[in-house]
C-alpha cells in the first residue's frame, strides 16, 4: 500500500510514460455535403437505357419498399404492395390493375412517370412526401427516357426471391438508410471508412476456407465460443468468458485445428501461461490478442513475435517483461500495444518505440487525480473518509 | 448550516438505495427473479431468429451513465462562452480542439480525444418520466404497453457474452425504470441498488454449508417441479429459471467481478468516493467479466433553482467517475470494445430565470460517446449561438439509440413482435451517426 501522501507523486508519473496520441484535427461533420448520388446518369444522355442497370437500382432502393410483390414479413405477417401497384417485377409493371403504369414510347401517358414528375407538394407524388424526397431530376428524366426508348425490360423479368425475404440474411442493402429513405451521405461516408478494415479482413481471408462443420462442433460443450466475425467470413473469433476457470494451457490444444481461422482470441483471466503461447503463435491470422490478467510471462511474449498479422496485444497485468516485448519489434503492424501493470521499464518501452514508431504502447492509465476532499457533496460514498 | 444548504447536500441515491434495498429483502424475489434463463434455456436468451451480428460490430459492451433529471447542456457539454445565456460558468479548453467544456469537467477535458459530443440532441418530450422512457426505450410511455429498454434489445439481439453473468446490469436505477417490458423475464436487467454494497445475498447463509444448501435446493425443485408442471406459465417457468441460474452464479468466480471493494484504495479514490464513481468502478467490473450492458443511474439534475450551485455540488462526481472510467478502460485495452455512452433525458432552458434555475428544455440537449470505435476529440451537430436551437445535423433520441446499436453490430431493420401482435424495432426508425466512429 503506498502511503497516501506519496500518491499524488506516483500519479504525476503515469502521464511521463503514456503516449498522448496526436489525433490528426477533427473533421467538422458534415463538411462534405451532399454529392449528387446520380452522376453517372448524366454521362449517357442518348444511349439506350438499361432497365436492370439503371432504372432497376433506382426502383429498389425507392420504390418496392413499399411497391413490392405480396409477401410475408419477417413478423410473420402478410405484407401487401401499396395501392397494389408491384414495382419489383415485369409482369407487376406491365400489368396493373391500376391502369397503365408504363405505355411503351409515351412516358407522359404512363403512371409510373406522372407520379414521380409531379410537385415536390403534391399529394399524389411518388415516393410520398413521408419517404422523403422526390427522385432527383437525372432520375425522372433516365425513367421518362426509358419509357419514350419503348420501355425495354431487357432479360430482367423480376427481383430474385422476392417473395421470401423473412428468412434472408441482412446484407449492406438492408441497412438502415438516411431519414429520407435514400442512402444518405452519412450511410455512404460509413462504407468507406472500414475500407481499410474490409481490405485487411480481405487479405486474410484469401484462399482460406471455412472450417467444416464438424471440426467447430467438436468444440462444443468445451469452455470456448467461436463464431465467424461476421458475414460468414470464415474468420473465427474466440472468447472464453464465463469459462476463464477451465481455460489452461492444455484446454487451449483444442484450438490448434482452427489456428489458421483465429483472427481474434480473448483469453483475458484465464489460466493460460507461456506453453499456450505455442499454440497462440501458430495463428497466422490472429489480428487481435487479449492475454489481459494471465500468467504469461516474458517466453510467451517472445514466442507471438511469430503471429505477424497483430494488430492489437494486450498484456495489461500479465508478467510480460523487457526480454518478452523487445521480440515484439518485429511485429510492424501492431497497432495497440497494453503493457500497463507488467514488469515492462520505460527503457524497454523507449527501445520498442524506436522499432515500432507507428504503435500506440499504453505504459500506464493517465486516471485522474482523486476528488478535492468536500467537492461534489451529492452521493458521497457511505463512510468515505 | 442553513436549511438550503442541507437540502442541496442530502443524498438521495442513499436514501432510494435504502427503500430498493429494503424492498428486495422484504419482498425477496425482485433480485432473484431478475437473472435470465438457466443454461438450458440459454440459446432463448438469443432470439433464435435474430439476425446474426452484423461485420462492422465493434462494440462488444455499453456503459450507459444516465444522469436522470435533465442536465443543463449550456454549463455542461455545449457552453457558449460570451452569450448571454451562458450565465456565470465558464468554457474550458479540453484535449479536444476546438471542443469546449462548461468549467465543472476540467478532469472529463483530459480526456476529450476519446470522446465525441453530441450536441445537437433535440426532442419534443419535456416531462421526466415520459423522456426518460423514451430515452431508454426509443418508444412513447404509453398506458398500454410496456417496452423494453435498449439494454434488453442489445441483449435479445445480440446475446450475452458470459453464460454465467446477467447480460443487463441496472446500478442505482429504482424499480420504475422499465427493462424487460413485453420480452419474456430473462431480459429484465439486474438492479444493484448501490455499487458500494455488490450484490447482496450471493453468499450461503451463517450455518449453511455446500451440502446442506444443495439439499435445501433439491427439496425447492420438488415442490416447483410440481407446481410448474401444473402452471407451466411463462413467468412461472422464469421464476425457476432464475433460482438456477443465481445458484450458478453464487458459485462462479466471475462473482467477485460484483466486489468492489476488491479495487486498490488508489483506484476507489481515482473513480472518486460517490455512488456515481463507485457505480462506474463496478460497470467497468462488470464489462471486463462480460456483461453486455451496463447502466449507472445518478440523479438530482433538474435544476429548476439554484442551478449553479447545484451543479457545482452534483458535477465534480460524474466529471471524476466519468473520466477516469475512460482512462481506466482505455489503459486496460477494453475502451476499443466498450462504448460508453453519457446521457440526459432533455437539456435545460438557455434563459436563467429569477431564482438562478433552468427549466425543461427539450428543444436542444447534449450526449456524449465514448469508446466501442468512436473517433473521439470531436463534437457532433451544432446547437445555436446561445444554445436555443439545434442548427446542424438535429439527432433525436432514436438516432442516438440506433448509434448504440449500430455500433454493436445489430441490424436495425430486426422486427419483434409484441405479445399483442405489434411490430417494434431496437431503435424504431433511428438512424445511426455512423460517421463519428473512426
Amino acid at each position: 500500500m503506498i502511503p497516501r501522501f506519496l500518491l499524488p507523486l506516483a500519479l504525476t508519473f503515469f502521464p511521463a510514460f503514456l503516449v498522448a496520441q496526436d489525433k490528426p484535427a477533427p473533421e467538422k461533420p458534415g463538411a462534405e455535403k451532399k454529392e449528387g448520388q446520380d452522376k453517372k446518369d448524366k454521362e449517357k444522355s442518348a444511349a439506350k437505357v438499361d432497365f436492370q442497370k439503371e432504372v432497376w437500382p433506382i426502383l429498389e432502393k425507392r420504390c418496392v419498399e413499399c411497391h413490392e410483390t405480396p409477401h410475408t414479413g419477417p413478423d410473420g405477417k402478410m405484407k401487401k404492395a401499396k395501392g397494389g401497384v408491384v414495382l419489383d417485377s415485369k409482369d407487376g409493371i406491365t400489368t396493373s390493375k391500376r391502369g397503365k403504369l408504363v405505355v411503351a414510347k409515351n412516358a407522359a401517358g404512363s403512371m409510373i412517370y406522372e407520379s414521380i414528375s409531379l410537385p415536390a407538394d403534391d399529394e399524389d407524388r411518388m415516393p410520398p412526401a413521408k419517404k422523403g424526397d422526390p427522385l432527383a431530376k437525372e432520375q425522372i428524366e433516365l425513367i421518362q427516357r426509358w419509357i419514350d426508348q419503348g420501355a425495354d425490360f431487357g432479360s430482367w423479368t423480376g427481383k430474385a426471391k422476392a417473395t421470401d425475404k423473412a428468412g434472408d440474411k441482412p446484407t449492406e442493402g438492408d441497412k438502415p438508410k438516411g431519414k429520407d429513405g435514400k442512402e444518405s451521405d452519412k450511410d455512404k461516408k460509413a462504407k468507406d471508412k472500414p475500407k481499410e478494415k474490409e481490405n485487411t479482413q480481405a487479405l486474410l481471408e484469401a484462399g482460406l476456407k471455412a472450417l467444416p462443420a464438424t471440426t467447430l462442433a467438436a468444440l462444443q460443450g468445451g469452455p470456448f465460443s467461436v463464431a465467424s466475425i461476421g458475414d460468414n467470413s470464415p474468420l473465427l473469433e474466440v472468447t472464453c468468458v464465463g469459462r476463464t476457470d477451465d481455460v489452461d494451457d492444455a484446454a487451449l490444444a483444442a484450438l490448434a485445428p482452427l489456428a489458421e481461422h483465429v483472427t481474434s482470441l480473448d483469453l483475458g483471466h484465464s489460466r493460460v501461461t507461456d506453453e499456450a503461447c505455442t499454440v497462440i503463435a501458430r495463428m497466422s491470422r490472429l489480428t487481435t490478442l487479449d492475454l489481459r490478467q494471465t500468467a504469461v510471462g516474458n517466453h510467451g511474449v517472445a514466442a507471438l513475435a511469430a503471429c505477424s498479422q497483430l494488430r492489437s496485444l494486450n498484456l495489461f497485468g500479465t508478467k510480460a517483461g523487457d526480454y518478452g516485448i523487445a521480440a515484439l519489434s518485429s511485429t510492424k503492424k501492431l497497432e495497440n500495444l497494453y503493457l500497463w501493470q507488467t514488469d515492462v521499464s520505460p527503457g524497454a518501452v523507449v527501445r520498442l518505440r524506436e522499432s515500432l514508431p507507428e504503435t500506440r504502447i499504453v505504459v500506464a492509465a493517465e486516471l485522474p487525480e482523486p476528488m478535492a476532499e468536500g467537492a461534489g457533496g451529492n452521493g458521497r460514498r457511505r463512510g468515505a473518509k | 448550516m442553513t436549511m438550503h444548504d442541507l437540502i442541496r447536500g442530502t443524498d438521495l441515491e442513499t436514501r432510494r438505495a435504502f427503500l430498493s434495498g429494503a424492498a428486495r429483502s422484504l419482498l425477496g424475489a425482485s433480485a432473484v427473479a431478475a437473472f435470465g434463463p438457466s443454461a438450458v434455456a440459454r440459446a432463448l436468451a438469443q432470439d433464435p431468429q435474430a439476425p446474426p451480428i452484423l461485420g462492422h460490430a465493434r462494440a462488444k459492451n455499453v456503459i450507459y451513465l444516465f444522469l436522470r433529471g435533465g442536465m443543463s447542456h449550456i454549463d455542461t457539454l455545449d457552453p457558449k462562452p460570451g452569450k448571454s445565456t451562458q450565465g456565470p460558468v465558464e468554457a474550458l479548453r479540453t484535449r479536444a480542439d476546438g471542443v469546449l467544456l462548461g468549467q465543472y469537467f476540467p478532469k472529463l477535458a483530459e480526456q476529450m480525444d476519446k470522446v465525441c459530443v453530441v450536441s445537437s440532441m433535440s426532442s419534443k418530450q419535456g416531462a421526466h418520466p415520459q423522456a426518460q422512457y423514451l430515452m431508454r426505450t426509443g418508444y412513447e410511455l404509453r398506458g398500454t404497453i410496456q417496452h423494453p429498454s435498449l439494454g434488453a434489445w442489445c441483449n435479445r439481439l445480440a446475446g450475452r457474452h458470459n453464460p454465467t453473468m446477467p447480460g443487463h446490469v441496472l446500478i442505482g436505477g429504482g424499480a420504475d425504470m422499465p427493462t424487460a417490458g413485453f420480452f419474456p423475464p430473462e431480459f429484465q436487467a439486474l438492479p444493484i441498488g448501490s455499487a458500494e454494497d455488490g450484490l447482496q445475498n450471493a453468499s450461503l447463509a451463517k450455518g449453511v454449508d455446500q451440502n446442506r444448501f444443495d439439499r435445501r435446493m433439491q427439496r425447492l425443485r420438488q415442490l416447483d417441479d410440481a407446481f410448474a408442471e401444473k402452471h407451466g406459465q411463462r413467468d412461472v417457468t422464469a421464476y425457476g429459471k432464475a433460482y438456477a441460474e443465481a445458484v450458478k452464479l453464487m458459485r462462479s468466480s466471475d462473482l467477485v467481478a460484483f466486489d468492489v471493494d476488491l479495487e486498490p484504495e488508489a483506484t476507489r479514490r481515482a473513480y472518486g468516493a460517490t455512488s456515481f464513481g463507485t457505480g462506474c468502478l463496478l460497470a467497468r467490473r462488470l464489462v471486463d467479466h462480460g456483461v453486455r450492458y451496463v447502466e449507472v443511474v445518478a440523479d438530482g439534475f433538474d435544476t429548476h433553482a439554484d442551478n449553479f450551485d447545484r451543479l457545482a455540488d452534483l458535477t465534480p462526481s460524474i466529471d471524476q467517475g466519468l473520466s477516469c472510467l475512460l482512462a481506466d478502460l482505455d489503459a486496460r485495452g477494453l475502451l476499443q470494445t466498450t462504448l460508453v455512452v453519457l446521457a440526459t433525458e432533455f437539456g435545460r432552458t438557455p434563459d436563467i430565470d429569477q431564482d438562478q434555475g433552468r427549466n425543461h428544455y427539450p428543444k436542444a440537449f447534449s450526449c456524449l460517446l465514448a469508446g466501442g470505435g468512436i473517433r473521439g476529440g470531436e463534437r457532433y451537430g451544432r446547437t445555436d449561438a446561445e444554445g436555443r436551437e439545434v442548427e446542424t445535423d438535429p439527432v433525436s433520441i432514436q438516432d442516438l439509440n440506433a448509434t448504440i446499436a449500430w455500433a454493436s453490430g445489430i441490424p436495425l431493420d430486426y422486427v419483434v413482435t409484441s405479445p399483442l401482435g405489434r411490430p417494434f424495432k431496437i431503435a424504431d426508425k433511428g438512424n445511426p451517426l455512423t460517421d463519428i466512429f473512426s
